[in-house]
């Protein structure tokens, strides 16, 4: 029986195949948990989760003070790469990180699909 | 002349740093509470930031809260950043914090020794230890830790007012 955590990281794999340059993809909890992750370092992933629930959550302020909607998402950038982060519905959030010449296109034509997906699999178990 | 203040609200996870701030800003607070998916002994957690607002004596005084729990320890730098002082909340009825608060207490100090008062929450709700206990345990001067309610917002402000005239105010 496959389990919640090899489903989602069924749905990354799927990212990283089809969008060359993906380094990292961690799935967290608002709260700053590691849900499922692909970085190795237990530390790190667990550093990195807390990152991004920090920055979706300011993020997700700024909305409602700029009057521009709903959270969906933000990216990053730095001299040498990029984070995306994207809401799961009121679940989770996505953050990918990324070679600094990613394929935005092919990017932003996977990653719906595929929160959509995460999003499935993590509310009903799949 | 007015001053503008930047003052660093922190402590441990249920000290009352959320309330605090709530209870004195002159704004709409900005908070980043999220629903906890662990036990932590309330419903919501902040993971980012708090921030308020208020007027003393015609000084601008801007309150940044920190997130509580330790895994988030990385906003304590970018939020002292600029901080001329902080305030350490310390849940008096809940000892197994207070060595995060010690830790907390001795980072911000190690980092940027800047003046700070220890104020003891949720010391009305129960058993709770006594502020020399826990300046001893934090090895603070007795006279920087006092009782204040963060859910009362005349005692947010009493405490508050004592820590800017006391420590903040003419550079003391």
């Amino acid at each position: 029986m496959v389990n919640v955590e090899e489903m989602v990281k069924g749905v990354f794999e799927e990212i990283e195949r089809e969008v060359p340059g993906v380094k990292g993809i961690v799935l967290a909890s608002l709260d700053g948990l590691p849900i499922v992750s692909d970085v190795e370092s237990a530390d790190q992933k667990n550093r990195i989760s807390a990152m991004v629930s920090a920055l979706a959550a300011l993020a997700k302020r700024m909305g409602p003070e700029l009057r521009t909607g709903e959270f969906e998402g933000i990216s990053v950038d730095f001299t040498d790469g990029r984070i995306f982060c994207y809401a799961v519905k009121d679940v989770a959030i996505l953050a990918i990180a990324t070679r600094k010449d990613i394929n935005l296109g092919m990017l932003n034509l996977v990653v719906p699909g595929a929160i959509n997906k995460i999003s499935g699999i993590i509310t009903t178990g799949g | 002349m007015s001053r503008v203040y930047k003052v660093l609200i922190t402590g441990p996870v249920g000290a009352g740093k959320t309330s605090f701030i709530k209870n004195i800003s002159e704004i709409p607070v900005v908070d980043t509470d999220v629903r906890s998916t662990i036990d932590i002994g309330k419903d919501r957690t902040t993971v980012a930031m708090d921030y308020g607002l208020i007027h003393l004596g015609g000084d601008e005084i801007h309150l940044f809260g920190t997130p509580g729990q330790d895994r988030f320890s990385f906003m304590w730098d970018i939020l002292s950043e600029g901080a001329i002082g902080f305030i350490l909340l310390v849940d008096g009825t809940s000892p197994s914090t207070f060595p995060l608060a010690r830790k907390i207490l001795d980072y911000v100090l190690s980092r940027f020794p800047i003046p700070y008062m220890v104020g003891i929450t949720k010391w009305d709700t129960g058993p709770s230890w006594e502020p020399e206990f826990i300046a001893e345990y934090l090895d603070v001067e007795p006279h920087l830790v006092r009782p204040v309610k963060a859910i009362d917002r005349k005692s947010v402000l009493e405490f508050i007012v004592h820590f800017f005239e006391s420590y903040l105010k003419n550079g003391k």
